[in-house]
C-alpha cells in the first residue's frame, strides 16, 4: 500500500459504518473515505441474520472505498453487546530488592502476573487495563516505582465478550475477504474520540446511547475503572411508543425522532400530536404530547439508572460529569434527566477536531461517529507506534492467538 | 385422569429431576401426568413410578452425561423430536431439575427452548446444589442458571442449603430424603390444587395466566392443625427457608396461594389466612388463591405459596400481545401474532430477552411501573 491507509467499521443495530482514513502529523487522523448504510439483521448489537447484516457491511464499505479510491484488505472493528461484561483480576508480587524499592523490573512482572488470571476460554478478552497499584496498605497508586514496602499488588480491569457472538462479526468480514485487525469495546472506541486528557483525569463517565444498545466506561484519574454494555437503546424507546399508542414502529421512530424528549416538556405538555388515518388506524386521531414523554422519560430514566447502579459509588468521583455518545445523545432535555439521575452535569460528546478531522457527514450527527471515529484515532496510533512491546504489540500478539485466552 | 384433560405435565430431567418427579408423584398419586428424561440408564432403573426416558443413547453410551453441560445439551439435541412427542398433549409444562451436573444443567435449556417455540408454556422449579459440595458443582449451577431463566416462562430456585436449612444435625441419607420430599410434596400440593375442583378453584389456565415470561419464583409450603391453624399456617408459610423465611413473601408483586384443608375449614378461617397474608406482603401485591376440600386433610391446613417478583396484569398483557401486531414491524413477517404469551414482543422477537435482576426489560418501562396515560 503506497499510502498508510486505516479502514475500520461498527455494525450497530441501526447503522453500519465504515470509515477510511490516513495518519497525519502529530497523531491526527484524516478521514477519505466514509460509507453509511442502515442496518438489517442486528437486534442489540448482536448480528441475528448474517445475509442482512454482510449486506450493510456491503454497503458501507463500499462507499468508503468509492469515495477514497482505495480498496481495503483490513478493519478494525467495534463490538457492544449484553454479552461484553468485565472481570477483575489482580496480580501480587513481594518486592524484592534489599532495600524495600520497588523497581521497574517489579512493575514489568506485576503486569504480567495481573493479567494471568483471564475469564475461561469461551470469553475473548478485548482488552487487559491496568488499574492502581497498592502498596501494602497503600491504595491508589499510579507509579509506585521507587516507593518502599513489602508486597505490591495491581488489579486489571479484563473486558471481554462471548467468543461465539465476536467470531460471527469476525466471520462475517472474512465472507467478505476482509482480516479483522483488532476488535475494540465500542464504548471504549468512542471515549478515545470524545475525551480529553483533563476529563479523564478529573474522572468521567461516558454513556453511549446506541439503537440497540447501551455502553459505558468510566474513567478515574486516567485508569478505566467500570465498563460495561446492556441490550436496551433507542429501539427500545421507539417500541415502548409503539405499544403505548398502537403505531408501527416506523411512525413511533418519527415521533420519537421530531416530538420527543427525555423528560416531559411542560413547554409542550398542553399539545396534542395528529396522525393520518393509516393502515393501523382506519380514521385520523391523535395522541397527547404529555404521554409521549411520559412514556420516553420513564425508559430513559430506567436505562440511565441501570448504568449508574452498574457503576456503583465510583460514580460519585466523576468530577468532569457525564459524557454521551452515540445517537441518543441529542435526546432534547438529556442533560436534565442525567441531572436528575446522576446528580451530575452532562455534555454532547462529539469528536474531537485535535484528533480527527474532515468527519463531517450530513446524513449521521458527530455523536453518532464517536465509535467509529475512536476506532480510526486508535488504528492510527497502531500504525504510529513503532515500538512492538508497546500497546501494538499486546493487540497483535492478541490477534496471533487468535484471541485463544 | 391424562395430561388430555388437565393440559399440565410434570417432567423431570436429568437424574435429580427423575427422582423429584417420581418422589411429587408418589406424594400426589395418579392424577399426576409425570415423565422422565435421564442420560443414565442405570438411573433410569432405580426410579419407580414414573416413566424415565433415555435420551442421547448412542452419543453417550447410556452412561450419562458425566458432569458435562455440552454433553446434556447435545443429548437432548438428538433426541428432541422424540422429547416433544411424549409433551405434545401438554399445554403448561411443570419441569423439575438439579443444577450443578451434566443432563439437568444441559439437557433442559434446550428443552425449555423448544417447549417455548411450540407455544407451550412452562415452570421450571430447580435445585442448586450445596455449597460444601465444592465450588465446581456450584459454578456449573450458575452458568446455567441464566440458561434456564431465559428458557423458562417463570424460575423457581430451590437451592439445597435451604431445603436442608434445619436437618444439619440429621444423618446424610435421611436429610437428603426429607428435603428431597419437601419438594416434592410442595410440588404434589401444587398438582391437588390445580387438578382438584376446588370450591375456590385454582386451575391450570389460572396459573398459566401468571407465569411471566422470564419472570422468577419462590415456591413454599406451610401446614398446620389444630386450634388457631389459620393463623399457625401463614406464620409457618412466613418460616419455610425456601422463601427465604419470608422475605419472599415481603417482595412478592404476586402470589399463587392454595389453601388445602378438610372438610371442617371454616369461612372465617380462610378469611383469616387471607388477612395474615396481606399483612406480611406488599400493598399492592397480586394475589390468585384457591382453595380445595380433601377428607385427606382432616383436621390440617396446607398453604401452599408460589411468590412471582414480577407480575403483568392481565389487560397489560392484552395491550403487550397488540403490540406484536402494531409494534412488530409492518413490514416484517416477525409481527405476526398467534396469540401466545410473547412477551417483549414487536422489535425483540426472536432475540434473547434483555433480563436484568429478573425483569424483563423489554416489556415497556411505563407498563411494568403500571404508569397511567393521558390519552
Amino acid at each position: 500500500m503506497a499510502r498508510s491507509i486505516v479502514a475500520v467499521l461498527e455494525i450497530g443495530t441501526s447503522n453500519t459504518v465504515a470509515l477510511i482514513g490516513e495518519p497525519i502529523e502529530g497523531g491526527r487522523v484524516r478521514v477519505i473515505g466514509k460509507g453509511i448504510a442502515r442496518t438489517a439483521g442486528v437486534r442489540k448489537g448482536l448480528i441475528i441474520e448474517i445475509k442482512q447484516a454482510a449486506a450493510g457491511v456491503h454497503t458501507a464499505l463500499s462507499q468508503a472505498e468509492d469515495s477514497a479510491d482505495v480498496s481495503v484488505g483490513e478493519v478494525l472493528l467495534a463490538v457492544s453487546g449484553s454479552h461484553i461484561v468485565t472481570t477483575p483480576g489482580e496480580g501480587r508480587l513481594p518486592v524484592r530488592a534489599s532495600d524495600g524499592k520497588v523497581t521497574r523490573d517489579d512493575l514489568e512482572e506485576i503486569r504480567e502476573l495481573a493479567r494471568e488470571n483471564r475469564p475461561g476460554p469461551e470469553r475473548a478478552v478485548l482488552h487487559a487495563l491496568s488499574q492502581f497499584y497498592k502498596l501494602d496498605e497503600l491504595d491508589g497508586i499510579t507509579n509506585p516505582e521507587g516507593m518502599r514496602g513489602k508486597q505490591l499488588r495491581l488489579g486489571t480491569l479484563f473486558i471481554h465478550g462471548q467468543r461465539d457472538r465476536i467470531d460471527d462479526a469476525v466471520n462475517l468480514l472474512k465472507g467478505r475477504a476482509l482480516d479483522t485487525r483488532d476488535i475494540v469495546f465500542s464504548a471504549l472506541a468512542a471515549a478515545t474520540a470524545v475525551l480529553t486528557p483533563e476529563q479523564r483525569n478529573q474522572g468521567v463517565a461516558l454513556v453511549d446511547l446506541g439503537g440497540g444498545t447501551t455502553n459505558y466506561v468510566v474513567y478515574l484519574r486516567n485508569v478505566v475503572v467500570a465498563a460495561g454494555s446492556f441490550g436496551i437503546g433507542g429501539d427500545h424507546v421507539t417500541n415502548d411508543i409503539a405499544q403505548a399508542f398502537s403505531l408501527p414502529v416506523n411512525q413511533a421512530e418519527e415521533i420519537k425522532i421530531n416530538e420527543g424528549c427525555a423528560i416531559i416538556d411542560p413547554q409542550r405538555s398542553g399539545r396534542r400530536i395528529e396522525l393520518p388515518a393509516s393502515v393501523v388506524a382506519a380514521s385520523a386521531r391523535s395522541i397527547s404530547v404529555k404521554a409521549l414523554h411520559t412514556v420516553m422519560e420513564a425508559r430513559l430514566r430506567e436505562t440511565l439508572s441501570l448504568v449508574r447502579d452498574q457503576v456503583g459509588p465510583e460514580l460519585r468521583h466523576a468530577g468532569a460529569g457525564v459524557v454521551f455518545t452515540g445517537g441518543g445523545a441529542y435526546l432534547p432535555k438529556l442533560d436534565e434527566l442525567a441531572a436528575r439521575v446522576f446528580g451530575m452535569r452532562s455534555l454532547i460528546g462529539e469528536p474531537l477536531p485535535q484528533y480527527i478531522e474532515n468527519l463531517r457527514d450530513d446524513r449521521v450527527k458527530p455523536a453518532a461517529l464517536a465509535t467509529v471515529s475512536g476506532l480510526m484515532i486508535r488504528s492510527a496510533q497502531m500504525r504510529d507506534e513503532d515500538n512492538p512491546l508497546g500497546p501494538v504489540g499486546m493487540w497483535v500478539s492478541k490477534l496471533a492467538k487468535g484471541f485463544a485466552r | 385422569m391424562s395430561s388430555d384433560t388437565t393440559g399440565l405435565m410434570l417432567v423431570g430431567i436429568g437424574g435429580g429431576g427423575c427422582r423429584m418427579a417420581a418422589a411429587a408423584r408418589l406424594a400426589h398419586g395418579e392424577g399426576l401426568e409425570a415423565i422422565g428424561f435421564d442420560t443414565d440408564e442405570a438411573a433410569i432403573h432405580g426410579v419407580s413410578g414414573v416413566r424415565c426416558h433415555l435420551i442421547g443413547a448412542t452419543r453417550l453410551n447410556k452412561q450419562g452425561a458425566g458432569g458435562v453441560h455440552s454433553n446434556g445439551r447435545l443429548a437432548a439435541q438428538d433426541d428432541l423430536a422424540n422429547i416433544l412427542a411424549q409433551l405434545k398433549d401438554a399445554r403448561v409444562v411443570v419441569l423439575v431439575t438439579c443444577l450443578g451436573g451434566g443432563t439437568g444443567g444441559g439437557a433442559t435449556p434446550v428443552i425449555l427452548k423448544a417447549l417455548r417455540a411450540e407455544g407451550k408454556v412452562t415452570l421450571c422449579f430447580a435445585t442448586l446444589p450445596f455449597s460444601f459440595e465444592g465450588s465446581d458443582r456450584r459454578q456449573i449451577a450458575e452458568r446455567d442458571r441464566p440458561f434456564l431463566e431465559q428458557g423458562a416462562d417463570t424460575l423457581v430456585l430451590a437451592p439445597l442449603d435451604d431445603l436442608y436449612a434445619g436437618l444439619e444435625q440429621t444423618p446424610l441419607a435421611e436429610a437428603s430424603r426429607q428435603a428431597d420430599a419437601m419438594l416434592a410434596s410442595g410440588i404434589g400440593l401444587l398438582w391437588r390444587l390445580l387438578l382438584t375442583p376446588g370450591y375456590i378453584g385454582f386451575d391450570p389456565a389460572r396459573l398459566q395466566n401468571m407465569l411471566v415470561s422470564a419472570g422468577t419464583a419462590r415456591f413454599g409450603v406451610g401446614s398446620a392443625r389444630g386450634e388457631g391453624r389459620a393463623e399457625a399456617v401463614v406464620a409457618a408459610l412466613g418460616c419455610t427457608p425456601l422463601l427465604r423465611r419470608g422475605e419472599a413473601l415481603a417482595g412478592a408483586r404476586a402470589l399463587a396461594l392454595g389453601i388445602l384443608a378438610g372438610a371442617d375449614l371454616r369461612l372465617a378461617e380462610i378469611g383469616a389466612i387471607m388477612e395474615r397474608i396481606q399483612t406480611v406482603c406488599r400493598k399492592d401485591v397480586h394475589i390468585e388463591m384457591g382453595v380445595v376440600l380433601d377428607p385427606c386433610f382432616d383436621g390440617q391446613v396446607e398453604l401452599v405459596a408460589l411468590a412471582f417478583e414480577q407480575w403483568v396484569p392481565s389487560e397489560r398483557r392484552a395491550g403487550v400481545a397488540a403490540g406484536g401486531e402494531y409494534g412488530g414491524d409492518l413490514l416484517g413477517k416477525d409481527g405476526k401474532n398467534d396469540g401466545k404469551l410473547q412477551v417483549g414482543s414487536g422489535k425483540f422477537r426472536g432475540v434473547e430477552k434483555t433480563v436484568i435482576k429478573g425483569e424483563d426489560l423489554d416489556i415497556p418501562t411505563y407498563q411494568r411501573l403500571h404508569i397511567r396515560l393521558e390519552r
